[in-house]
């Protein structure tokens, strides 16, 4: 690096105010990511509580109104009413967008899109629920309209009339609710992804351990981390914990001694420049990594019964529909 | 609500995709821009200049580059509230009523420096760099604006388009089409922006992009293979005019009143070779910044419409 | 024999200067008895000794002997002190804030020291005050002379710096004048050629005169900038004796805002990159500018960048301190 010349008695050219040092972990405390997207875990239950809550309310209104404009419906219908067009619940939320985040992944990796533009894909679709309710606007409707912004927003420019052809959709419907998605992003796009870290530590670790690793076996090692990753930001360690954090977790998970060793002998100096305390970072690793792994996926069919929830909250006539054709269905003529 | 908070009072440009007017924050009367971004007739969505602008400018916090104060959506249209700017490094350069010194062209290409710096650390290139897009707040400061082109440096596999930067400030290699140039395309602007600062008129005015290859060497000389090596790579390298490179003592009678090391930070920041060129680290460490005089506190620079 | 002879003369080995002229004297500032250059050689070199001087005890060192600059011995003593005593009290009335009364009480201060060195009074006493400012000031004396060196710099920046402007234009003149002999020339040529295709003798004269004109030469241009650059020069304020008052704060190239701390230290050697070591061979990333080390040192920051960053335990904190 280039050396600083001798400090010589002039003036600074745009001395304000004293300016603090800003270390590279600063330079992350300003990120949006940090400033806008990280949570404790009761701060995020708490915020989907609440979304949850005001969907929930708008929709037993609705309902309730239905109730009162069609005075005519049989007492079974109503009793079908109250017992099916009901709010789904927070926790079926968060399962069913973990659900459309994994479809989507893999769709995007179906259509050969970069890892990162996916990663940012998911991120934006996991965030955009935590400003909306699946009530209020049906993962389906947005599925498509996430991957063609992540697209956009990280460089890889697909116009809309090839996209829509590659994803069987009609242009208006990917477009309609790209200005709600950028409103609930709160117009932050910068995603800082683990995978670039988790390039950097393969470097270290050959620095630090040099001549104790297996270059091939790092190769492996790198991959296998990779899809762990990957795994991870369909989680909510993303709010939890910052990119070099989660991708040691995937590190400590792929191999614990290796992991174990290289930060030993990274952070065993504690006078090196920007020295940790090795055993709180162990500390928030460990967590990391279990957090990482208590994620919760639903069945399919888990999924559309809580999207069938969602259609009859929003649509009480359906219900009564489903019931006179499955009535209708039962005694023939 | 948001809406209510700024007002928009003069309308003070119009360019492809965006209106400008000047405001008022309301709750504590700090005047502001209101860039307000078209969206209707753009077939593809949100226009990509909009987006790129939104997302870096988001991420950036540093006294030499643009706030951004707020975004907010009304009438279906994006606004993004901006400091308010009131003059920019052109208009100043321009203006030939405004006299200046060597101390204050040190003192605007530091706070250039600084803001490129800046960039660069998180990793986001500019990639429109010129004197109109460095503006100038009532204080002095000078902010690198307009993050329209702007874009991270994403995988090093990662195919970038040679079509940016605005043609006199373009990089040789982005002049050949180079696809995977690197934050040395923005130092090449800094220092034709350097140049131009000291000669008052634009340093390499190409009439057209053919042009700009000839004003280029022309005026820096024809680089060989054996100085930038794989040149010859670029197919519109073989139909290019040899020049040979101006010596110091050319160099010295053109940038009449240039110290040595001013000259040595300008061929630096101007070396044909991206892979020679200076990186925003090296020129701010260079000799220049500690040699006298002493850059202009921003305060104190020269200002539109006299002192 | 008078005294001006004696002066030529070393009281040693009473070699005479008239008769070898090449004799130089030295002078020890233990005692600034005067020996010559050979005697210094021949009673020193074997180590520390006595000065020849009948009744001088002085232990004199070969090392400290010197060319003697004042013919008065007691002007070179006193020169000596001077020195000595102002090396270690280097303050200078910037360092007083324009208190003018503080500093004149300081300069006294420091000509009592000077005096009562000179003048044998209480010289143990002295040396001692001396001494304990040395030892309790070492940071402050250390960076005045830093700041005297730099002031120097400066002053010698200044005059490469007018000297430079002055050459150039010295060129520029000469250049102008080159020119203006030529388009005179030029123009006599021209109206010759002119008037012999007959055309009216004023018309012609006029025109060419007004052509002369327009070729304002660029030399001039520069002339004129640099002259504005001269007016302007800011050292000019310096040799006017008005110096800016400088402020304490040093310049900073990066407004002190770098991370120099990093976490990991860029190798040459260590890394083996299968993916980047292709790409650095390509003959377009060559040519384009790619830099594998870039692309090492990005990935290596974003490894470390907000490793420290203990997310959970900050926003709690914040929001305890009912920031967030």
């Amino acid at each position: 690096m280039t050396n600083t010349p001798t400090p010589s008695g002039s003036v600074d050219a745009t001395k304000v105010q004293p300016i603090q040092r800003v270390s590279d972990d600063d330079l992350y405390r300003h990120s949006s990511q940090y400033r806008m997207w990280s949570f404790t875990p009761e701060q995020l239950a708490q915020k989907r509580v609440e979304i949850n809550a005001r969907a929930a309310t708008v929709l037993e209104t609705r309902v309730r109104s239905f109730l009162e404009q069609n005075p005519d419906l049989g007492s079974d219908e109503v009793a079908a009413i109250t017992e099916k067009a009901v709010p789904v619940t927070a926790d079926e939320e968060v399962l069913l967008v973990n659900y459309f985040a994994r479809m989507l992944l893999t769709f995007a990796t179906k259509m050969n899109l970069p890892t990162e533009v996916a990663a940012t894909a998911v991120t934006f679709f996991r965030r955009f629920y935590l400003n909306n309710s699946v009530m209020d606007i049906v993962p389906k409707e947005i599925f498509y309209t996430t991957l063609f912004f992540a697209c956009k927003s990280e460089n890889f420019f697909i116009g809309i009339d090839s996209f829509a052809k590659k994803t069987k959709s009609k242009n208006e419907d990917v477009l309609k609710y790209e200005f709600r998605l950028l409103e609930s992003l709160q117009f932050t796009l910068m995603n800082h992804h683990p995978f670039k870290a988790l390039h950097g530590f393969f470097l270290d670790i050959q620095n630090i351990l040099q001549g104790k690793v297996d270059l091939n076996y790092m190769g492996q090692v790198y991959t296998n981390c990779k899809k762990t990753i990957m795994e991870a930001i369909l989680t909510d360690v993303v709010y939890f914990y910052s990119p070099p954090q989660i991708t040691l977790a995937a590190l400590l998970k792929e191999d614990e001694a290796l992991a174990m060793r290289y930060l030993d002998l990274k952070f065993a100096n504690e006078d090196s420049p920007g020295v940790l305390h090795l055993e709180t970072l162990r500390t928030v690793i460990v967590a990391c990594k279990d957090t990482m792994s208590a994620n919760a996926v639903p069945s399919k069919e888990q999924a559309t019964r809580t999207v069938a929830k969602i259609h009859f909250g929003q649509n009480p006539l359906s219900v009564v529909e489903r019931m006179r054709r499955q009535r209708e269905s039962a005694s023939p003529p | 609500m948001l809406r209510n908070e700024y007002t928009k009072e003069k309308r003070v440009g119009e360019g492809t995709y965006a209106v400008v007017y000047l405001g008022t924050k309301q709750s504590n009367n700090r005047k502001i821009a209101i860039k307000e971004i078209k969206t209707s007739g753009f077939k593809d969505g949100l226009d990509m200049s909009a987006i790129r602008e939104v997302k870096y400018l988001q991420e950036m916090n540093h006294v030499n580059v643009i706030e951004l104060v707020d975004v907010f959506m009304a009438q279906n249209n994006l606004n993004l509230v901006l400091e308010f700017l009131p003059a920019d490094l052109e208009m100043i350069i321009k203006d030939q009523s405004i006299l200046f010194t060597p101390a204050d062209i040190k003192s605007w290409l530091l706070m250039t420096l600084r803001g490129v710096h800046h960039c660069h650390r998180n990793f986001i290139l500019h990639r429109d760099l010129k004197p109109n897009n460095l503006l100038l707040g009532p204080d002095g400061q000078l902010k690198l604006a307009d993050f329209g082109l702007a874009r991270n440096l994403g995988s090093p596999q990662d195919l970038l388009t040679s079509n940016v930067v605005t043609r006199w400030y373009r990089a040789p290699e982005l002049l050949f089409g180079a696809r995977h140039y690197t934050g040395a395309i923005d130092m090449w602007s800094v220092g034709v922006i350097f140049a131009e600062l000291m000669l008052r008129i634009p340093y390499l005015p190409g009439k057209d992009d053919v042009d700009q290859i000839d004003v280029t060497f022309r005026a820096l000389g024809t680089p060989t293979d054996k100085d930038w090596p794989e040149i010859s790579t670029f197919s519109a390298y073989n139909k290019i005019q040899f020049y040979p490179p101006p010596s110091r003592d050319e160099l010295r009678k053109r940038f009449i009143a240039a110290t040595e090391n001013a000259l040595y930070l300008m061929s630096g920041m101007l070396s044909l070779n991206p892979h020679k060129r200076w990186d925003s680290i090296k020129a701010l460490t260079s000799q220049y910044f500690v040699e006298l005089p002493e850059p202009t506190t921003p305060e104190e620079l020269p200002k539109l419409g006299g002192k | 024999m008078d005294d001006d002879e004696k002066k030529d003369m070393c009281p040693i080995c009473k070699t005479d200067r008239y008769l070898s002229p090449d004799m130089k004297f030295l002078v020890n500032p233990e005692c600034y008895h005067k020996i010559c250059e050979s005697c210094v050689d021949r009673i020193f070199s074997l180590g520390p000794a006595q000065c020849p001087y009948e009744g001088c005890d002085k232990i004199l060192r070969k090392n400290k002997f010197k060319t003697q600059v004042f013919d008065d011995v007691g002007v070179e003593k006193e020169v000596d002190i001077r020195k000595r005593v102002s090396n270690v009290f280097n303050k200078t009335m910037d360092d007083f804030d324009g208190d003018l009364a503080a500093y004149n009480k300081y300069l006294e201060e420091v000509e009592d020291i000077i005096y009562n060195l000179n003048n044998g009074v209480d010289v143990a006493k002295t040396e001692e005050k001396l001494r304990t400012y040395e030892d309790l000031n070492k940071q402050l004396i250390m960076s005045n002379m830093k700041r005297n060196r730099q002031d120097l710099e400066n002053f010698e920046q200044q005059q490469k710096f007018e000297k430079e402007m002055r050459l150039k234009k010295r060129q520029l003149e000469r250049q102008i004048e080159e020119e203006e002999v030529a388009n005179r020339e030029w123009a006599r040529r021209e109206i010759v050629n002119q008037l012999s295709k007959a055309e009216d003798a004023e018309d012609v004269v006029a025109s060419v005169k007004k052509t002369v004109k327009l070729k304002k030469s660029s030399a001039r241009r520069k002339l004129e900038d640099l002259n504005k650059v001269l007016k302007n020069n800011p050292f000019m304020m310096v040799s006017n004796g008005m110096l800016k008052k400088k402020e304490s704060v040093p310049f900073t190239p990066f407004n002190g805002d770098r991370d120099l701390q990093k976490r990991y230290v860029l190798s040459e050697t260590a890394y083996h990159d299968p993916f980047i070591n292709d790409l650095q061979n390509k003959r377009e990333f060559i040519a384009s500018g790619f830099r594998a080390d870039f692309v090492y040192d990005r990935m290596l920051t974003e490894a470390f960048m907000g490793l420290g960053c203990m997310v959970i335990d900050e926003l709690q904190t914040a929001q305890l301190n009912g920031i967030h």
